[in-house]
């Protein structure tokens, strides 16, 4: 186990095609982090730098307190597992899994145990003498991460590890490398566009955008409390509503006769001057009044009932909102009723810079 | 039904006719029956051997060439031969691709694969003449540089010692832009994340070669050894124009021993060492690509 620390780190090609601007992370030992955001926000890149697939054009990287910029992979004591697995088709699954310890000149019996031990762990103990392209997509990727765990390196790379596999494997994989790090307590990178993977996986969140950390958080802290326009929008399934609107005196109007006080509790009033962006989550929309939601006039536009719930898009003023609502709704289009917005769980953002307003 | 359940549409039939049978017409013609009418050949006696009706003297022909110590010796000579070029060939090729595709050649990639390809499409009897040029005792600009730079004399063409390797060069010049063009295809196709698998398992730069591209690269070394085990045992136009097969029989390989053997009107032995010749060709391409396409020890 270690730390790995990400100083002011610069990626750029020819010295003007910048992809990393400047990223700064702390991943304790032990940690699970997620790099997570939009195709080509540089996430696989910084993932690459910290393995050394990458050079690194500014900052530095330090792995145990250890600044190894200038280290090449086999000497930084890492292990990564690729997207498409890269595992040796000529070799069996055991030397697959072997070969990085026979590199490093380890013992023949000290090789079988750990071998053994990881294969057992995945449950391809079974399959050992096979080749890859005898496996599933599944089980091949069962074999590098049986890889990775053999080597026991100080931090593991998972580079969108999952994103071959069909939904069902995706889910069931997600599951188990959960349950390793739980089992190993190792420090992990891990790269992947799918929000659910990182909420579910993660202890601690880095997501990404245009290569700038938008925010490093808990993945309570992501969800809860967004620090910017982008990380609100890229949360939540389906995500957070966010609407353009105009804010004067403390109220905010969505257009038409769809307007609201703000809660004195956000103080909110006096930071607000510009065009702004409100938002709220679908679960924080109710039908009924409650204690500290406020209520706003608005009508059903269409639902899409999921079997445990129902999500209703409604129209208030001149925006939409979508609402997580009971499996039992059953109001027709263009029905009129107020819907209670949760006070506490608004959000302001300013629309030029996209920043919270907190 | 939607159009991704739709089977895929098959080309009539005849389409497939239309596109095969002049192909096949022509190899039937031009490859198929020479090689029967040669194997045939070497049944008959010589001197009725292109009458209607020939003279069938059964295995006497090769009974005949295998008592003959010019053709055991050149038959010898020809494996020899054989072997060092494939060798050479391959080992250089391989090298060369590898270098080309490293990033240890730069900008200058471009220039080196012209290089090396540019021979290839130059008419190999006009490159052959040049370096008979090049070799010659008295003239030549590789001795005329030996000696300037105090170095001793190149034997080139003249000496029984040093023949084999002087046309094996020329034979390397005009030939290895072919063998790294297939190379360089291949490693094009090899798998990147390998690579990059390897060098964190900890592989250095000759293990990952051993280990991971090596591996990947069976299919050119499959194609590139039949081919150049075909093109080395048949060598003929290298001895034609630079040797004659010579000096002292040196250069004397199967190919210009059969065609000498024509000339003088021994159709009977010479389609016999063809059809020898043809025969080892065919069992060692057909044994080079079962062994290479035997799964890998892991």
């Amino acid at each position: 186990m270690a730390s790995v620390e990400l100083r002011q780190v610069v990626k750029s090609y020819d010295g003007k095609n910048t992809v990393i601007h400047g990223i700064d992370l702390h991943i304790p030992h032990g940690e699970f982090v997620v790099f997570v955001g939009p195709s080509g926000c540089g996430k696989s890149t910084l993932l690459r730098m910290v393995a050394g697939l990458e050079g690194i054009s500014g900052g530095d990287v330090l792995i145990d307190g250890k600044r190894v910029n200038d280290v090449p992979p086999r000497d930084r004591d890492i292990a990564m597992v690729f997207q498409d697995y890269a595992l040796y088709p000529h070799k069996s699954l055991f030397e697959n899994m072997a070969f990085g310890l026979r590199l490093r000149k380890t013992p023949d019996d000290e090789i079988k145990r750990r071998v053994m031990d990881a294969a057992r762990l995945l449950r391809i103990d079974h399959m050992l003498e096979r080749k890859p392209a005898a496996l599933s997509g599944g089980q091949r990727q069962r074999v590098a991460i049986g890889r990775a765990i053999v080597r026991q390196p100080k931090v593991f790379l998972f580079d969108e590890p999952l994103s071959n596999l069909d939904a069902q494997l995706r889910g069931e994989m997600r599951v188990e490398i959960k349950k390793l790090h739980q089992r190993l307590g190792a420090t992990i990178i891990y790269v992947t566009h799918d929000q659910v993977e990182a909420m579910t996986l993660a202890d601690r969140i880095a997501v990404l955008s245009a290569g700038r950390t938008m925010q490093y958080d808990t993945p309570s802290g992501i969800y809860n409390t967004p620090a910017a326009l982008f990380v609100a929008g890229f949360t939540g399934s389906p995500p957070m509503n966010l609407v353009a609107c105009s804010v004067r005196d403390g109220q905010v109007n969505l257009g038409a006769d769809a307007r609201f006080v703000l809660p004195p509790s956000l103080e909110l009033r006096a930071q607000v001057t510009g065009k702004t962006i409100f938002g709220i989550r679908p679960e924080n929309i109710r039908l009924d009044p409650a204690t500290g939601y406020v209520p706003v006039q608005a009508s059903v536009v269409l639902s899409e009932p999921l079997g445990a719930e129902t999500l209703v898009t409604f129209r208030a003023g001149d925006t939409e909102l979508v609402a997580r609502c009971a499996a039992s709704f059953a109001l027709r289009a263009d029905t009129r009723l107020p819907i209670y917005l949760a006070s506490d769980k608004m959000h302001l953002f300013d629309a030029a810079s996209g920043t919270a307003l907190q | 039904m939607s159009l991704a359940l739709l089977p895929p549409r098959q080309p009539p039939i005849g389409v497939f006719w239309l596109f095969v049978l002049p192909f096949a017409a022509l190899t039937a013609v031009f490859g198929v029956w020479p090689i029967i009418l040669s194997v045939q050949t070497s049944f008959t006696a010589s001197a009725s051997a292109l009458k209607p009706n020939p003279t069938w003297v059964g295995l006497a022909n090769y009974a005949s060439i295998f008592a003959d110590p010019v053709f055991v010796a050149s038959l010898w000579r020809t494996l020899l031969y054989t072997l060092l070029a494939v060798v050479s060939t391959i080992s250089l090729a391989l090298l060369y691709a590898l270098l080309l595709h490293s990033a240890l050649i730069g900008r200058g990639r471009s220039f080196f694969k012209l290089a090396v390809f540019l021979p290839v499409v130059t008419p190999d009897i006009a490159g052959y003449v040049v370096w008979r040029w090049l070799y010659d005792q008295s003239f030549g600009a590789l001795n005329t540089a030996l000696t300037a730079l105090h170095l001793p004399t190149f034997g080139g063409l003249a000496s029984t010692s040093t023949v084999l390797q002087a046309v094996l060069v020329a034979e390397l010049w005009h030939h290895l832009g072919f063998y790294v063009v297939i190379f360089l295809a291949n490693l094009a196709l090899c798998d990147k994340g390998q690579m990059e698998a390897a060098e964190i398992d900890g592989a250095s730069s000759l293990e990952k070669f051993w280990h991971v591209v090596l591996p990947q690269l069976r299919p050119a070394l499959l194609v590139n050894s039949v081919y150049a085990v075909i093109q080395y045992l048949k060598t003929f136009t290298v001895v034609a124009v630079m040797t004659k097969g010579g000096p002292n029989d040196a250069t004397n390989f199967l190919s210009y021993y059969a065609y000498q053997l024509f000339d003088q009107g021994r159709y009977g032995e010479a389609t016999a060492m063809a059809s020898v010749l043809f025969a080892i060709v065919i069992v060692l391409a057909a044994g080079l690509m079962r062994l290479q396409r035997r799964p890998p020890p892991t």
